[in-house]
């Protein structure tokens, strides 16, 4: 740990134009290392190794820290600080489960934290916006008042509103609630992973699943 | 009768819309959807819903402006834990002080809570002493004095003087 000096900003010579870090090894071919590989790598302080994960899942990362924090300061911060985590504690990886649930554990209980850390104020300022979860009398939501998002050139307004609205009531979900919604619809995974990264059972994750979703369609006005 | 006909699915729905139920439950829900327009609709909407929740729109991002405000923290981080081992005294002599004010945290209220009055009693015996130290020379004079804490008499102790003449006569 003492003796780490990192690469300068951008500077990956390991990593393809594809984005995977490939070896080279002798005979020529090219090899995929996988996630658990560089994990253990990064273990033994390969900056390379650190530095291809994070390319990896800085984008993943982001957006699920975003999709449960509803903020875009916040959701940069705690993704930043799990790469941090991930930096200290990737010997503690032990290989029983894959890489990705190991560190979206990590990423969400950092979210979750930070929820729990910024209650109270989220409380009180909602509280001052009027009792409509910070929406204002435009019916504008704090998603409509951030920077323009990324959005595919052929989403209509509509879509976009619609967006809008759908992010707005996700905001309403308990925080469990809208992680697993999210792990399941944004990152496609398994109930068998969420409820590893929950640390719950399998049943409860569906239960979450199913009362978000109803909560969702209510709130959009379909249910 | 199969359960889902005397009930519509409800967690059995998500595991059937994720594809991970096994062949008989996927059947019988499939079963069940296609005898009620009230459960094919609502799984209709749940689809459209996690469509809408896979298009995320966060913000952007610049992220060679990320990786490089992620690596200046890990310096930090880094630096921070270095200096920690490079320094041992300072650490050792500020977790000394830490333990001196836990040790007198812990001890203060117990302390606060005796009774302080015998104390103070203690206190006006020291202050009385340290006054008569003052006037050792005076007291040595008289010689009765080396008997002086046998003397329970207040009137004997005003009239020393003449103790000490009679005791001369």
């Amino acid at each position: 740990m003492d003796s780490v000096t990192l690469p300068a900003p951008g500077r990956s010579p390991a990593l393809e134009a594809s984005g995977r870090l490939r070896s080279l090894p002798e005979d020529g071919t090219r090899v995929d290392i996988s996630d658990e590989a560089l994990c253990r790598r990064v273990a033994e302080r390969d900056e390379a190794a650190f530095d291809a994960l994070v390319e990896r899942y800085q984008a993943r990362a982001y957006r699920l820290a975003w999709s449960v924090l509803r903020d875009a300061e916040e959701a940069r911060d705690v993704s930043q600080e799990a790469f941090i985590r991930l930096f200290q504690a990737a010997g503690s990886f032990g290989g029983r489960s894959r890489f990705s649930t190991w560190f979206y554990r990590l990423l969400v209980n950092l979210c979750l934290d930070q929820r729990r850390k910024t209650r109270w104020w989220r409380q009180i300022f909602a509280g001052a916006d009027g009792a409509r979860g910070g929406e204002t009398e435009r019916g504008d939501t704090a998603l409509d008042r951030q920077p323009a998002p990324t959005i595919d050139p052929i989403d209509s307004l509509d879509r976009e509103r619609a967006a809008g609205r759908l992010w707005a009531a996700v905001g309403s979900l308990s925080p469990q609630q809208r992680a697993v919604v999210i792990l399941q619809a944004q990152e496609e995974l398994s109930t068998k992973e969420i409820a590893t990264i929950l640390k719950c059972s399998e049943p409860t994750v569906r239960v979450h699943l199913h009362r978000a979703l109803v909560t969702l369609r209510r709130t959009m006005g379909n249910g | 009768m199969d359960d889902m006909d005397t009930r519509h699915p409800e967690t059995e729905l998500i595991a059937y819309l994720s594809d991970e139920l096994a062949p008989a439950e996927r059947d019988a829900v499939a079963r069940h959807l296609d005898g009620c327009p009230s459960c094919r609709e609502t799984a209709a909407a749940f689809r459209e819903l996690r469509a809408g929740l896979a298009r995320s729109s966060a913000p952007p991002v610049q992220w060679p402006r990320y990786r490089a405000e992620l690596r200046a923290r890990l310096e930090a981080r880094v630096a921070r834990r270095r200096a920690w081992w490079r320094h041992p005294l300072p650490v050792a002599v500020s977790a000394g002080v830490a333990t001196a004010l836990v040790t007198v945290a812990l001890l203060a209220p117990s302390a606060w809570r005796e009774d302080r009055r015998p104390r103070l009693a203690e206190n006006l015996n020291g202050f009385e002493e340290a006054v008569l130290g003052t006037r050792l020379d005076l007291l040595r004079d008289y010689t009765v004095v080396e008997h002086l804490d046998l003397l329970e008499n207040l009137d004997v102790i005003r009239h020393l003087d003449g103790l000490t003449g009679s005791r001369e006569s």
